[in-house]
């Protein structure tokens, strides 16, 4: 919708940004639909969450039933387990729901750009049941992924049966996903960020309400069955010199080469696998989970799951560096087995843990060189989390309020600023496509990309206006006065400033048409018919401009605090120019 | 892939009813959920209990690194479960793996920090890492805080431990006011009494650990150890008779125990020489002033000869040189009418305990010098 407004006290019709459109019903409709979206919204949230919890309940039981209750596994089940359950999840994959491969991220994304919001109810059971199964029984994925899916496909199915509008269906399936997610990590600011950069790709206002109504009615109703305890235990958390920072830096940098090496393998092996003939997909899985139970067997099951239990170890000082360094390392490979094999679950958990171990080596072997530094392991830890989850899944703001939601530790927001910071950069520097990009690419689709909108050029009105090339006309003015300027000027058409505000144009004709009426004595403001013209400002998008450049061949660009300012003119071919430009820049 | 097409505007009476039927279908959801969590739960709880179980019959059989894995199990079941993560850290603690321990600890500390266990538990690791600041601390909060069952035996027991840390940093000031406090509320039990009257025996202070004996006696009056430490108390504090009188009915009650015997014929001793008891009448007080003096002066005799030094020959400014000279001086007058004189016999016996404190170095004075040497203390802590 443009902002139209026109009184005596506004001398322009000023053009906002561009708005979502109400033009299909009448406005008491729209309030309307607007207001049970929200109403639906915290429905939403409460369903995602009841099925999140569920989830949750499925995934211990499958791992107390297929690895017994102890905490570390051991014997042949630690080997049977996870490859047993990775033939059983490829059948159910390839024959009762194939569309449940993966995280889920990119599904969800898709049926937001793709398939109008739709995403089957199926697709979410199939994901509870294999991801559960799978996670289960150790393969080295987590439930937030999936949790997302889940509370997007139940969202959408509500929307559908509730036959909403196509604009609304769409917009469910983030909203779900939000619900789901803030379930699933305990977190509903970052779930509402990571929805934002990672699934619906762009800051979108109109949607804001309804996807944080959601995730905050899901983590109430999760906290009510799960408690509210943060996910880990929080060891104490300082900084005491700002030189200090430089540690996490380091931190942060090595957590931005493991990042990239992580997504690689994933990025490499994917592809090649999927090639492979179907027969293999029965096995893959199984293979993936073979390799997983051999890991966990000669001495690591800590690789196995999700593994939250040892992050929270590592967070209390309970490995060596060395163990440490090796468990993200298995970790890395046990997760990019189970992930390219097709196994369906999430990446989420694997980054926290290969980034909480990460960060933990790295924070070992810094107090080790430099006796000196005062953060504890718990720390680094708790900021080498963040810094994979920034280098990997590529959402920096997401990153940056995952750890203080999940540690519920705010004095820790410096180092994880700055040690995400650079993973990020230097994630971005070696791999230019983002993980969940990359995948979806994969897969051959195209979805927009709030990185890729972050890294584009913004043509604004600035770069487009120029100087008028006429006089400007004064509404004041006598026809026969403006009519001897026009004759000094080459130009056709010139803009008139109106009294006591605002701005219209006049072509070269009109003024000898008036002239030729004898008119020559009239002022031009009486003589003209009334027309204001929208305002344009400098900084606004090039497409404001575009939107509105068919009301008149010239348009003007005033200041903001000054409407009879005029900053320049700008035209319809002023802005396909500039379009032209940039693509041959391009 | 199929696309869903709108194909209704909501309407208020709609909407209202969507509203409700979605409610009925969240609170059935609900309940349901609720339900399958309870169940799902209880089965973790029994779980959890069953590998706690594990973990405890682990660690009495001292296993502690398969108790950290069963109480580590337990509580992947119920990980906020105080009494679990208690008991993980004492397997850890147990395991010599005080951080890891320490970082539980802390945890629940931070949950209760009136916990008895857990600021005792705080505390050991505190004397493991001998901060003395933060010891105190604990062991004070586990004194004066919350304990779940036996309150008052636990403080006690948290008490008793922080006096013998305490004892062992020979911070003695500190011990004493500690058993102070305590002696105050200690129940009718001999073996308490017994334990901060040998406590108080181990700072020297007697007069406490004498009461304390005394109170071991009065509940147990065949408690042989409470009879010899009252008597040794009653010793050191120079009350002989008393101390007689207890280490009597130590020694007839245990014929092996030499320190009280020997003890009891010091403090028997004692009494049959010290001339300044009351009721002595005057030839016994010149007897034993006599006795005193020859003893003196076969010590001084024996430790100038021990040293190598012939008598008359030493430096005048050598205080057994002039020791010497006084018993050279006062030695006649023993048999004059001087002998008589009180103050003459009180100059006689400075002389004596002069001499027991100048030849302490030519070897620990036995039988009647020792006594003399008693004696000696208990008159300048009197004078004092």
């Amino acid at each position: 919708m443009s902002a139209a407004v026109s009184s005596a006290d506004t001398p322009c019709d000023t053009v906002a940004t561009p708005r979502r459109s109400l033009r299909r019903w009448p406005f008491e409709f729209a309030f309307r639909e607007e207001r049970f979206f929200l109403v639906l919204s915290v429905f939403i949230g409460i369903f995602s969450a009841l099925a999140v919890v569920c989830f949750r309940l499925a995934i211990d039981w499958s791992r107390l039933w297929l690895l017994g209750p102890r905490l570390s596994p051991s014997g042949l089940r630690v080997i049977l387990a996870p490859s047993l359950a990775g033939i059983v999840v490829a059948i159910l994959v390839l024959h009762a729901f194939p569309t449940v491969r993966g995280s889920g991220v990119n599904q969800t994304k898709a049926a937001l750009y793709i398939y109008n919001g739709y995403i089957p109810l199926r697709t979410g059971v199939g994901k509870f049941i294999t991801s559960a199964w799978a996670i289960g029984a150790g393969h080295s994925l987590g439930p937030e992924d999936p949790s997302l899916q889940i509370g997007a496909s139940l969202a959408s199915a509500l929307g559908r049966r509730l036959k909403l509008s196509r604009e609304k269906l769409r917009l469910l399936a983030p909203v779900g996903a939000a619900a789901g997610l803030a379930a699933a990590f305990n977190a509903p600011i970052s779930a509402v960020l990571f929805v934002i950069e990672e699934v619906i790709g762009r800051w979108s206002a109109g949607i804001l309400g309804s996807v944080v109504l959601s995730a905050v009615s899901s983590v109430v109703v999760m906290r009510w069955f799960l408690g509210s305890e943060p996910m880990f235990r929080i060891p104490a958390v300082q900084l005491i010199r700002p030189q200090e920072l430089l540690a996490y830096a380091a931190l942060g940098i090595v957590g931005g080469f493991a990042a990239v090496i992580f997504a690689r393998g994933i990025g490499f092996l994917r592809p090649r696998l999927k090639v492979l003939p179907r027969w293999t997909q029965y096995l893959q899985p199984g293979i993936a989970g073979l390799m997983i139970g051999l890991i966990g067997y000669v001495g690591f099951p800590q690789v196995m799951g999700a593994g939250y239990e040892y992050i929270d170890e590592a967070m209390h000082g309970q490995f060596t560096w060395k163990t440490l360094a090796m468990l993200a390392a298995l970790k890395i490979l046990a997760t990019t087995l189970s992930f390219v094999s097709g196994t369906p679950g999430g990446m989420f958990a694997p980054t926290l843990f290969i980034g909480a171990m990460l960060g933990g080596a790295v924070g070992h072997v810094e107090r080790i060189v430099f006796p000196y530094l005062t953060g504890s392991v718990g720390t680094y830890c708790l900021v080498g989390m963040g810094v994979l989850f920034a280098g990997f899944l590529r959402a920096p703001m997401t990153s940056v309020f995952m750890v203080l939601e999940v540690s519920g530790n705010y004095s820790i927001i410096v180092p994880v600023i700055v040690a995400n910071t650079l993973a990020y950069v230097v994630s971005r520097a070696l791999e230019p496509t983002p993980i969940f990009d990359l995948l979806t690419r994969q897969d051959g689709l195209e979805l927009p990309s709030l990185e890729e909108q972050r890294e584009e050029t913004i043509l604004r009105v600035e770069d487009a206006m120029h100087a008028p090339v006429g006089p400007v006309l004064d509404s004041d003015e006598t026809v026969e006065h403006v009519n001897q300027r026009v004759q000094l000027s080459s130009a056709n058409i010139f803009l008139v400033h109106l009294s006591p505000g605002g701005w219209t144009t006049v072509t070269r004709d009109t003024v000898a048409r008036l002239k030729g009426e004898g008119k020559g004595e009239l002022s031009l403001g009486t003589a003209l018919p009334s027309q204001r013209l929208p305002c344009l400002h400098p900084d606004l998008p090039l497409e404001a401009a575009l939107r509105h450049i068919h009301e008149s061949p010239l348009l003007p660009v005033v200041h903001r605090a000054d409407f009879g300012r005029l900053e320049g003119v700008i035209s319809q071919q002023d802005v396909l120019n500039r379009y032209k430009l940039v693509e041959r820049e391009a | 892939m199929d696309t869903a097409e709108p194909t209704s505007k909501p309407t208020a009476q709609r909407e209202a009813l969507v509203s409700l039927v979605l409610s009925v279908i969240a609170v059935a959801a609900f309940a349901a959920v609720l339900g399958l969590t309870t169940r799902f739960h209880s089965w973790q709880a029994s779980l959890a209990e069953t590998m706690r179980g594990r973990g405890e019959r682990d660690l009495q059989t001292g296993r502690a690194g398969r108790a950290i894995e069963d109480f580590r199990s337990a509580l992947a079941f119920d990980r906020d479960n105080s009494v679990y993560q208690f008991r993980l850290a004492q397997a850890l603690e147990a395991e010599g793996r005080f951080d890891e321990a320490e970082s539980y600890l802390i945890n629940l500390w931070e949950r209760q920090p009136q916990n008895g266990m857990v600021n005792v538990q705080l505390a050991r690791l505190a004397v493991h890492r001998d901060a003395m600041s933060q010891t105190l601390r604990y062991y004070h909060n586990a004194i004066y805080g919350i304990w779940d069952s036996q309150p008052d035996e636990n403080r006690r027991a948290a008490r008793l431990e922080l006096v013998e840390f305490l004892l062992q940093r020979n911070a003695r000031a500190q011990v004493q006011s500690e058993l102070i406090a305590m002696q105050a509320g200690l129940p009718p039990d001999p073996w308490l009494h017994l334990k901060v009257a040998e406590l108080f025996r181990k700072i020297d202070d007697y007069e406490n650990g004498f009461a304390q004996f005394r109170q071991v006696l009065q509940l147990d009056h065949g408690n042989v150890e409470a009879a010899a430490g009252a008597g040794e108390a009653a010793f050191e504090l120079g009350r002989y008779r008393t101390a007689v009188r207890y280490l009597e009915s130590a020694v007839a009650a245990n014929r092996k125990d030499e320190v009280s015997r020997n003890k009891l014929n010091t403090a028997n001793l004692v009494l049959a020489s010290n001339p300044f008891r009351p009721n002595v009448s005057m030839e016994e007080r010149k007897r034993r002033v006599q006795n005193a003096f020859r003893a003196a002066s076969a010590h001084l005799n024996d430790c100038i000869e021990a040293r190598g030094e012939s008598p008359g020959h030493g430096a005048a400014e050598n205080s057994i040189e002039k020791l010497h000279n006084r018993q050279t001086d006062l030695g006649p007058k023993l048999r004059g009418r001087t002998f008589n004189d009180p103050d003459f016999q009180e100059s006689v016996m400075d002389f004596v305990f002069e001499v027991e404190e100048q030849t302490a170095d030519c070897g620990s004075p036995t039988g009647l010098d020792q006594a003399l040497v008693l004696i000696g203390r208990n008159r300048e802590g009197a004078e004092r």
